[in-house]
Order: C-alpha cells, then sequence, then structure tokens
C-alpha cells in the first residue's frame, strides 16, 4: 500500500499544524504531524502520520522507515506499511523524530525530522495520585486517563475559545468533561483500533464505513455525522437533523444519518476522520459542537449557567445530544 | 551590486543602482541523522596498514560486513551559521568522533552536551562486542573520511570544511578507535585529545601487525604513537573505572585501593615518552596524588540517574531523603571536570567538599530504583559495579568530548 486516502490530504481549510504539531517539507509535497505537542510526557503513547499531498511523491512510496531518538534511551527504528506510527517516550529530554519515505527499491524519496521535547509528568497529579494510593475513601480513579488527560491534553483544551466570549472557564471544563468521557470509555489503543477501522472502510471498505462511524471517534468520542452537521463552520457538510429520543427510533434513525454520511465525497469523509482523528482538532470540534448545541437548544444561556444553573439539567441535555443526537425536543 | 532597469509610468527608463536584496536569514533547529555505512577497516583499499579480516572465531561473514548506524548530531547554531554563510564564508565544524557500542548519542545524552556549541559536531560510530549474534569475537568499526563528508552532507553541511579534532574509544569503541588511527581513515593532522573511556587494553588479539613490527600485539601503543606522530598538538586522556573488563590492572586482585594499581597497558612509559601529553584520570586507585574516588563517583552517577527519572518512571516523594540529599546537590550534568579546563567543577575537590552528602547515599537503595525503573534503558543492569562502567560518561562526558 503506497499512501492511504487518509494521509493525502489535509482537512479543507487547515495546515498541517492545525492538526497537531508538525514540520512540512521545504518542497510542501509532504508533512509530518504528531498527535501530541511538546512538551510530550513520559509513558503516553503518541501517534505520528505522514502526509504525502503530491500524488507523484505518494506514487513512489512503497512503505516507511522511522527512527525515535530519545534522551535517555536507545534509538528505536521501525518500518511500516503505512504512513503511521506510534511511539512512547519514556525519559525528559529531546526526542527526534525521523521518518523516510521509501519506494519499492528501499531507496529514499521523502524525510522529515521533527523535534520535540518531553517534560517531566504534572507533579502535583503524581502528588495526588500518590496520596490517593496510600489514604482509604475517595481517591484518584483511574490513574492513567489522569495522566493522559493532564499531561497530553491540557494545552489543547486550555485553547478551545468561544465564537463569543464568556468569563470564567465554564466552557473549558465542560469540554475537558467530554475529554473525561472519552479518554475512560476507550482506552488509546481502542481509539487506535477504530481509526484504523475507518482509515480501512475509507480504503477498501467503503460499506464498512457507515457501520464503523456508529462509534464516538478520538479523545472526545465524537460521533462523525454529528460533527458533519457543524463542520465546516461556514456550510457544514450534512444538514442539522434532529434523532427521535426514542432508543429504537433513534438506532434507526442514527443509521440512516450514518448511511448520508457515507454517501458523501470522499474527500469529505477523509476530512471528517482526520479531524477526528487528531486529538487537537478534536478537541477544537468538541469545543465547536458543544456550542453549537448550546445555542441551538439554550440560546442566551452562558456556559457557567449550562454547568450550575438548573442543577445542570442544561449540561445533562447537551451531553444527551453530543451523545445520541442531536435529538429532537 | 547589479543594476536593473525600472519603467517609470511617468518619464523615460532611466538606470538606477539597487541594492541585492538580501537572503532571509534562516533560523535552524539542531540536526540529528543516522545512516549506515560498510566498515571501511575491512576494506584493503581504505586501511592497508592494519587491515581486519575476518575468521570463523571472529564473525559470521554477514555480521562481519554487515553495514552499521552511524549518527551526526549538529547543535541549531552551527547548523543556522552554515545555512545564512555565503558561499565561501561557511563556519568550519571542529569534530568529536565517539567510538563506542551505537545507542550512546541518545543513552548517554551526548546531544545536551554539544547543544550551545557554535561550530563543534558529534558522530558516533557503532562498535561490536563478543556474544552478540554471529559475533564471537569484539571487532572494531572505522570512520573515513569519506564517510563523515557523507555524514556532514546528510545533515545540511554539505562541503563543509572540518577539523578531527577529539576521538574518544568507549569500551568495545576503543578498537575502532585505535585501527582508525592506525590507518589513518581521518586527517589526525588537527587531532588534539585521544581518549579511552574505561577500556584501556593492549589490543592484541586482532587485528595484528606483522610479528617482527615493534607493535605486534600492541595496536592501542601504535595508535598512540601514530596520533603524536600527526598532531603537535595531540594529547591522550585515560579513564580507569572498572576491571578487569575496563582497564585489567597488574595486580587484579588487591583491594587496597590507597596505592596504585598500574594497568596491564602501562601508562607510565607513555607518561615518560610524552610528557605532559598523557592524562591518566584513575578513579579506582590511588595514582600520583590523587585519590581513588569509585565510590563517590559511582554514587554520583546514581544520583544523576534518579534525578533524570524523576519526572518520569520515578515519583519523587518515592525517593527517600537521605538519597535526595545528594541528588539536590549534583552541580548541572556536564558540570564535573577531571582534566583542569576552565569552566568546569573539579569532581576531586567537589567530592572532598560533600563527603556528608555522598556517605548518607546508599548505593544499595538507589539501586533499587533504578533497576526498578529502568533508568539506564536496556543497558540497566542490577551489578552496580557493572553500572559504573555504563553511566559515567553519561556524567562525565562533556569535558573530554567537547572540541
Amino acid at each position: 500500500m503506497p499512501v492511504r486516502k487518509t494521509e493525502t490530504r489535509m482537512p479543507a481549510g487547515s495546515s498541517a499544524s492545525d492538526l497537531g504539531e508538525s514540520v512540512v517539507a521545504t518542497d510542501g509535497r509532504c508533512a509530518l504531524v504528531s498527535f501530541l505537542s511538546s512538551s510530550l510526557a513520559p509513558n503516553q503513547e503518541n501517534t505520528y502520520v505522514l502526509f504525502v499531498t503530491d500524488a507523484s511523491l505518494a506514487s513512489s512510496i512503497d512503505s516507511y522507515d522511522w527512527l525515535f531518538a530519545e534522551d535517555g534511551a536507545f534509538p528505536q527504528s521501525m518500518h511500516t506499511a503505512v504512513g503511521e506510527a506510534s511511539y512512547t517516550p519514556v525519559t525528559v529530554g529531546n526526542l527526534t523524530v525521523i521518518v523516510r519515505a521509501l519506494d519499492s527499491s528501499g531507496t529514499e524519496v521523502a524525510d522529515l525530522t521533527l523535534i520535540q521535547d518531553v517534560g517531566p509528568l504534572n507533579p502535583a497529579l503524581e502528588e495526588l495520585i500518590g496520596t490517593a494510593d496510600d489514604n482509604p475513601g475517595p481517591g484518584a480513579n483511574n490513574p492513567d486517563v489522569l495522566r493522559e488527560v493532564v499531561n497530553v491534553y491540557y494545552s489543547y483544551y486550555q485553547n478551545v475559545a468561544l465564537k463569543v466570549p464568556e468569563s470564567g472557564d465554564a466552557f473549558k471544563r465542560y469540554v475537558c468533561s467530554f475529554i473525561f468521557d472519552g479518554t475512560l470509555k476507550k482506552t488509546p489503543d481502542e481509539r487506535g483500533a477504530l481509526l484504523d477501522q475507518l482509515a480501512d472502510a475509507l480504503e477498501n471498505n467503503p460499506d464498512a464505513f457507515p457501520i464503523v462511524a456508529l462509534e464516538g471517534v478520538g479523545v472526545c468520542g465524537i460521533r462523525l455525522a454529528l460533527l458533519a452537521m457543524t463542520f465546516p463552520q461556514a456550510s457544514p457538510l450534512l444538514p442539522w437533523t434532529e434523532l427521535p429520543q426514542d432508543s429504537n427510533q433513534n438506532a434507526v434513525a442514527d443509521e440512516q444519518l450514518r448511511q448520508k454520511l457515507a454517501a458523501l465525497s470522499d474527500d469529505d469523509k477523509i476530512d471528517i476522520f482526520n479531524i477526528g482523528r487528531f486529538p487537537k482538532t478534536n478537541i477544537t470540534q468538541c469545543g465547536s459542537i458543544v456550542e453549537a448545541l448550546r445555542d441551538k437548544y439554550f440560546p442566551g444561556t452562558s456556559f457557567d449557567d449550562v454547568l450550575t444553573g438548573m442543577s445542570g439539567t442544561r449540561a445533562h441535555w447537551i451531553t444527551m445530544h453530543y451523545l445520541e443526537g442531536p435529538l429532537a425536543v | 551590486m547589479g543594476k536593473k532597469q525600472h519603467n517609470s509610468p511617468t518619464g523615460p527608463q532611466t538606470a538606477v543602482d539597487t541594492a541585492p536584496t538580501p537572503p532571509v536569514p534562516q533560523v535552524r533547529g539542531y540536526v540529528f541523522k543516522h545512516q549506515d555505512f560498510a566498515n571501511p577497516l575491512n576494506d584493503s583499499s581504505i586501511a592497508p596498514t592494519l587491515l581486519q579480516t575476518n575468521n570463523a572465531s571472529i564473525a559470521t561473514v554477514e555480521q562481519f560486513n554487515k553495514q552499521r548506524t552511524f549518527y551526526i548530531y549538529v547543535p541549531k547554531q552551527l547548523a543556522t551559521d552554515f545555512a545564512n554563510a555565503p558561499a565561501g564564508s561557511k563556519p568550519k565544524a571542529r569534530l568529536s568522533l565517539f567510538f563506542g557500542v551505537e545507542p550512546e548519542m541518545t543513552l548517554f545524552r551526548l546531544r545536551p552536551f554539544f547543544a550551545s556549541e557554535t561550530n563543534s559536531v558529534l558522530i558516533t560510530i557503532p562498535g561490536l562486542e563478543s556474544g552478540w549474534d554471529g559475533v564471537f569475537s569484539a571487532f572494531g568499526f572505522g570512520i573515513s573520511t569519506d564517510i563523515i563528508n557523507n555524514l556532514m552532507t546528510l545533515a545540511d553541511l554539505s562541503g563543509i570544511d572540518f577539523s578531527v579534532e577529539v576521538m574518544a574509544g568507549y569500551s568495545t569503541g576503543y578498537r575502532g578507535v585505535n585501527q582508525t588511527v592506525i590507518n589513518q581513515l581521518v586527517d589526525l593532522s588537527n587531532l588534539t585529545r585521544l581518549i579511552y573511556l574505561d577500556a584501556w587494553y593492549h589490543h592484541d588479539d586482532h587485528p595484528l601487525a606483522a610479528p617482527a613490527s615493534p607493535y605486534f600485539k600492541k595496536n592501542t601503543r601504535w595508535a598512540i604513537d601514530t596520533a603524536f606522530g600527526k598532531s603537535p598538538n595531540a594529547n591522550v586522556v585515560i579513564y580507569a573505572f572498572t576491571h578487569p573488563g575496563g582497564v585489567p590492572r597488574t595486580n587484579p586482585s588487591q583491594t587496597n585501593q590507597s596505592i596504585p594499581d598500574p594497568p596491564n597497558e602501562p601508562v607510565q612509559p607513555l607518561i615518560t615518552q610524552y610528557p605532559n601529553k598523557i592524562q591518566f584520570i584513575d578513579f579506582e586507585f590511588k595514582f600520583n596524588s590523587r585519590p581513588a574516588i569509585d565510590d563517590s563517583l559511582e554514587k554520583i552517577c546514581l544520583a544523576r540517574l534518579i534525578q533524570l527519572g524523576i519526572g518520569s518512571n520515578v515519583v519523587q516523594s518515592a525517593v527517600s531523603p537521605s538519597l535526595m540529599t545528594l541528588i539536590n546537590a549534583l552541580p548541572d550534568r556536564g558540570s564535573f571536570g577531571t582534566l583542569g579546563f576552565t569552566g568546569y567543577t573539579d569532581l576531586y575537590g567537589w567530592v572532598t567538599s560533600h563527603t556528608s552528602e555522598l556517605s548518607g547515599f546508599s548505593i544499595a537503595q538507589a539501586m533499587l530504583i533504578v533497576v526498578a525503573n529502568n533508568l539506564l534503558g536496556d543497558w540497566t543492569v542490577s551489578s552496580h559495579y557493572e553500572m559504573r562502567h555504563r553511566m559515567f560518561v553519561l556524567e562525565l562526558g562533556k569535558e573530554p568530548l567537547l572540541p
């Protein structure tokens, strides 16, 4: 497999840096994008994707060599059939990621180097986890998820912004709750497996796409059909479509919606896939969806009110819309 | 300076002087690259002086001839300066060659030692240990000027003028150093430091000079004489930290560290022949006026590993206060010196002035943390004595390796 469809284009209107920490070839023909941005956290797996946007270059690529060179560790090399690789740094220091695209004879046709740094785990969280381990009573449930959310996604959810700014941090805290929910529901491996299934469906098995798209994608567990109703913001790919609340009717309507999603052009589906694939855009779009749901169903309400007013009923409904809807009310 | 014709909308064409648009300065990050090369020591057209040949007791044909991985690191300042300088005014590179096993560039964190340098480049050369798959006797891997040029090109320093100023052999890498020097595979005329990092042997197994040669079974001596013959500014630095593996001793069972235990490969004749050119840094036994400080250095190295592990695998609150006392007292990594160079903290003096922190530091306690958390990656072993050999370059490597 030379270059998968999912690695042939950037989402419309986006650049590599919108997806994650990145480096673009000087000739612009390819770009290496990291799911996570520096400083990376030790013991947190990161995924790297080589986009090859030049068709001629893409047609010449047969496989990929990767080298992960981290201070304090052995350099790790790997060979992949697709332009994606994952690596878990273990020590604090420099990390150099080198990808070489090879043709069928093993000759290098492109190479990119991304320099990142690995920082220490959040000491306050480590203290909290350590204290919880040693003491009775409520503690730090699922330290792996806590570490992932706090160490890995902090910069991403700190940067989510409302179209109309509000005072306070209620919106960010609300978006963060979706990250917690998504990372609790699916481990990084499970999230990666789902992305692989979607990429495979886009590549080889279009009939599987609407089936696989049933599950929420990425760190915030975004349903791609809902994403398509809000992206791109100016002209969404799918019209706003409310689903029945009754679970049986909801399932049928959701399937019909996913069939419409599957009927989108390949380019649109690839864009939606990549927006959901990368944590940076996934979290940003989670914020956009949540804001759209708030504007649609509770216009004029601040996110502080959403979280605290009416005993959190509005937040409950927005979450329901996010997970199963938008629901007809 | 060129003249450019402009069309004026209001008048006739005029010729005016314009300065050429200066190129936009580029800011580059550090460059780190790797590439596999064949062993020049095995090539009779490149290394005829002391050709390395294989036999069934050394390695399989495949392993003997296998290409192996070299790494190059270029600090960002040099990468930036080279990119911006016009042709003819490009900066020159001062080169440090580290002959080791293979992972040291990252495992020993050598890159940060060079990160602030303005004109130095570090290249690591692999080596072979006996016991590896298909390798029955350690053998050397060398580097040639051609390989250096290829690596420079790979690192975006194509055509750069460079001088080889430092050559260091660590562990099995002493073989590659000796054989590269003996065969003069690189220009040795600018060499200032030839270093043996706990790897000081006769080098008398293979390859061998002709029996009639004064260097028969004396490759180390041959390399040193060659280096001094080619470079008027060369010095030799020998670090001794472990035996019998690192620096075999004339009295291997001697336990009294307060009296000298000379190495099997003698240093005294070298010191006599090349006065002020040989530095023998013996951490294990008294040598000249310097006492043995092996335990203290081991504690410093272990403390450093734990310090580097805090924030990743190691939680600081899980490290006992007696260990943290030394860890907190450590100066920046790379700041200890033993050669008397300006800008370094004298290791011997620091040990003397920190006896309290050092005496309270338990090697056994520290090893529990180091081993449990694999703080030296795949090179972590349970023998604290073996760890000495594996740790000390990470702590002390900066002073000798910087050109």
